[in-house]
Parts: structure tokens; sequence; C-alpha cells
């Protein structure tokens, strides 16, 4: 079951906007590997390079109180939705002053003011909970969707095949977007999944499959504006598979050994970061000059969340016992 | 000011590395973003860049165990 391309394409404003968005998640992720490398940050970094285009594409679709759940993998979901930078880097760094007071870390970014309602450490945890927002905005009416994202990998738990059957079933306001950047962890596509591509699981539960390419910036926007309107409109729920590809590793520490280097030169070749900048400036919605200035001050602003970051205290002890069961509420 | 390097953290269970080589010698100019050192941890061995631009000064030696975030050295 498919449904058919409806959506216009982005107009120019948007495009760059995407771009702008696209450029954030470039230089904050570097800005990040530099600082944990350099021993200043002590935390799990999962980079998103190669996969921003995809993300900013996708959320420029929603509204900024549309819901977002995401998994540890998701720096550039939670960038492109919205959370504060400042907020972001102190969380990472393990501050009071950071998204959760400094007691989630990375893996766990959670900004309900920006739409990012809970980032989860497990695979494929994150679906069930994207259904649950959704019905929650069906019972009380009020219009907001909500937008899952998840690996290849995560399409082989059982919670992706229940969630998905469940959102059909009740027609929930969700979108499923497999970001299939094709190595679940160190494990191939093709060594973990028994079927062709993802989109066409969604045959199975009554619900449109699409698959797109994720790196180019207009085709996912499109993909993503189509299942927005189908969720709106109350016609259910769309998996999206969105192919992409990441350019350091599952982890920091990870060196890619098991992707083959002629498959990592061509991916970084076709990086659709700089790709959407030339497709940009060709067309004349901006001109170079003004994407440099975008650039610079998403630099200036990554530096001064850095250095935000590093000052900020610590939590106080006494947080240990806070937003935890640490006695018991009922005698 | 002096910029302090640090063992840094390279894996998720990470929390001690071994610096097994420098790749620049003590008293030499380093540039930000060349290979600094070789750090063993967790069965792996991984090349961190340097983190400033400056003189290197080495604090620490070969071969011994540092907990994540000792000082072994610095760029001035």
């Amino acid at each position: 079951m498919t449904s058919p391309r409806t959506s216009n394409a982005p107009d120019g404003d948007t495009l760059v906007e995407i771009y702008r968005r696209a450029q954030l998640i470039r230089h904050c992720g570097e800005q990040f590997l530099k600082t944990i490398r350099a021993g200043r940050i002590q935390a799990p970094y999962y980079s998103p390079r190669g996969q921003e285009v995809l993300a900013a594409a996708t959320m420029v679709t929603l509204a900024a109180d549309d819901y977002v759940v995401t998994i540890y993998r998701g720096l550039h979901d939670q960038l492109a939705k919205g959370v504060p930078l400042k907020e972001l880097w102190a969380e990472y760094a393990g501050k009071a002053s950071g998204s959760c007071k400094g007691k989630g870390g990375p893996m766990h970014i959670t900004h309900p003011a920006s739409g990012v309602v809970v980032t989860t450490g497990v695979v494929g945890s994150g679906i069930p909970i994207a259904n649950g927002l959704a019905l929650a905005s069906q019972v009380n009416g009020d219009g907001k969707i909500a937008l899952t994202s998840f690996g290849d990998g995560a399409t082989n738990i059982g919670a992706f095949h229940e969630a998905l059957n469940l959102a059909s079933v009740w027609k929930l306001p969700v979108i499923f977007l497999c970001q299939n950047n094709l190595y679940a962890e160190h494990t191939s596509f093709a060594n973990g999944t028994g079927c062709e591509n993802i989109a066409m699981r969604a045959a199975s539960y009554g619900m449109p499959g699409v698959q797109v390419n994720g790196n180019d910036a207009v085709a996912m926007y499109r993909a993503a504006a189509d299942a927005v309107a189908r969720a709106r409109a109350g016609e259910g729920p769309t998996l999206i598979e969105a192919r992409t590809f990441r350019f350091e590793g599952h982890i920091l520490g990870d060196d890619s050994h098991y992707i083959p280097k002629e498959e990592m030169a061509a991916a970084i070749a076709a990086d659709p970061v700089p790709a959407l900048r030339r497709q940009i400036v060709a067309a004349g919605y901006a001109t170079d000059e003004a994407l440099d200035a975008i650039e610079d001050r998403i630099v200036a602003d990554v530096a001064e969340a850095l250095a935000y970051a590093i000052a900020e205290p610590y939590p106080d002890v006494a947080e240990l016992g806070r937003d935890v069961l640490d006695v018991e509420i009922v005698p | 000011m002096a910029y302090d390097i640090l063992v840094p953290q390279l894996s998720f269970s990470m929390t001690e590395g071994t610096i097994v080589e420098w790749l620049a010698e003590d008293g030499a100019a380093v540039t930000e973003g060349a290979p600094l050192f070789s750090i063993e941890a967790d069965k792996s061995t991984v090349e961190v860049p340097a983190p400033a631009s400056g003189t290197l000064s080495i604090t620490s030696e070969l071969n011994e165990a540092y907990a994540v975030g000792t000082v072994i050295g610095s760029i001035a």
C-alpha cells in the first residue's frame, strides 16, 4: 500500500532553513568530537555526520509543538527539532542547567518545550512511546502529531511490529521514520534484515510504506510532508524508510572497519550538506555570502554553548535523590 | 595560558587509558587537529589529535595507565 506524492517541493526559504539546521547539526557535532577527544567532556558520542539533511528536511515539516521521540543516536533529530544549544551542551557535560538537570546525559536528551519528549537508550523502545503520545493527541483532539525516529536495526525488534499494527488499527496520528544508514551498529543491513527494504514492512500493517533518499532535501521534505498531512487529516500512520549513511562510526571509538572502504568513500563524496548548498546557490535561493553568514552565526552559537557548558556547575549531591523513587511515596 | 592535555574517554566503558606513543616530541611545536598521541584502552589503540596549537610539554609516563581526565601534558 503506497500513497501518491501530493506535497509540493519546499520553497527557497524552506530549503535555506533546512540547510541552516543541517549546518547546525554538522558544526555542533564537530565541536562535540573535538571537545570529547580533548577530554573536556566525558560522554559517549554517537556522530550523526552524514544524516544531517535527513533530520533537517523532516523536522521542518513539523509544528513546534508536535512530538518527537528519538533514540540515543539522535543528536541530529534533537537539534533539527529545536532543542536549545546551551541546554543540550550542558546536559552532555552533566551540568545542573542541562535539559535534564545533568542527570540524563547525552543518551536521554529530553526537552518537551521543543517537542522532544524523550530520547530512549534502548533500540526500538521509543516506537510504542510515540503511539502513546499520538493516542493522547487523538483523545484530546489537539491536532498534534508524533514522529518517532529509529534505525534499520530497530525494525527487527518486536516493539516495532506491535506498535505499527496498533497504530494502524487505531489510525493514530504518528509517523514512523526509519533512518536506514545500512548498518545496525556493526551489522550490515543484508546480514541482519530478512526483507529487501524496510518500507515493504508497512504492507503487513495496512499502512503506506514510503522509501526515500533521505539525503535529498526535496525528496525527504515531500515524503515527510505527505506523512504529516495524512496524520493531521486523521488518516493514520505512515512508515518512511529514509536511506542515508553515517560517516563516523556507530559511536566515538568505532573506526568503521566493517564498512568497505569504497562504500564509505562514495558516501562521503556524496556528502548531503555541501550538495544542498550547491543546489541552493544554483537555484538562486541564496548567495554563497548569505550562506557563509548563516554558518558564521552557527559557529559562534556553538562556541558560546560549549563555553557555557564547561563553566556551569555540576548538580548538587542532593539532586541524586530528586526526580527518582528515592523514598517510598505511598507508605 | 597552557592548555592541559587530558586522558579522554573514547569508548563507552573506558575508565583509564595507556599512552603507548607520543606522535610529537617533548618541546616540539604541535598543531591543533594533528595526531598527538596513541592511547590504548579497552583492547584498542586510538590516535588522539592535539586539542590546541603550541609547544608540547609531556608530563606523564609511557605505558602507564591513567584515569580518564588525568593531565598527561600541556600545550603552551
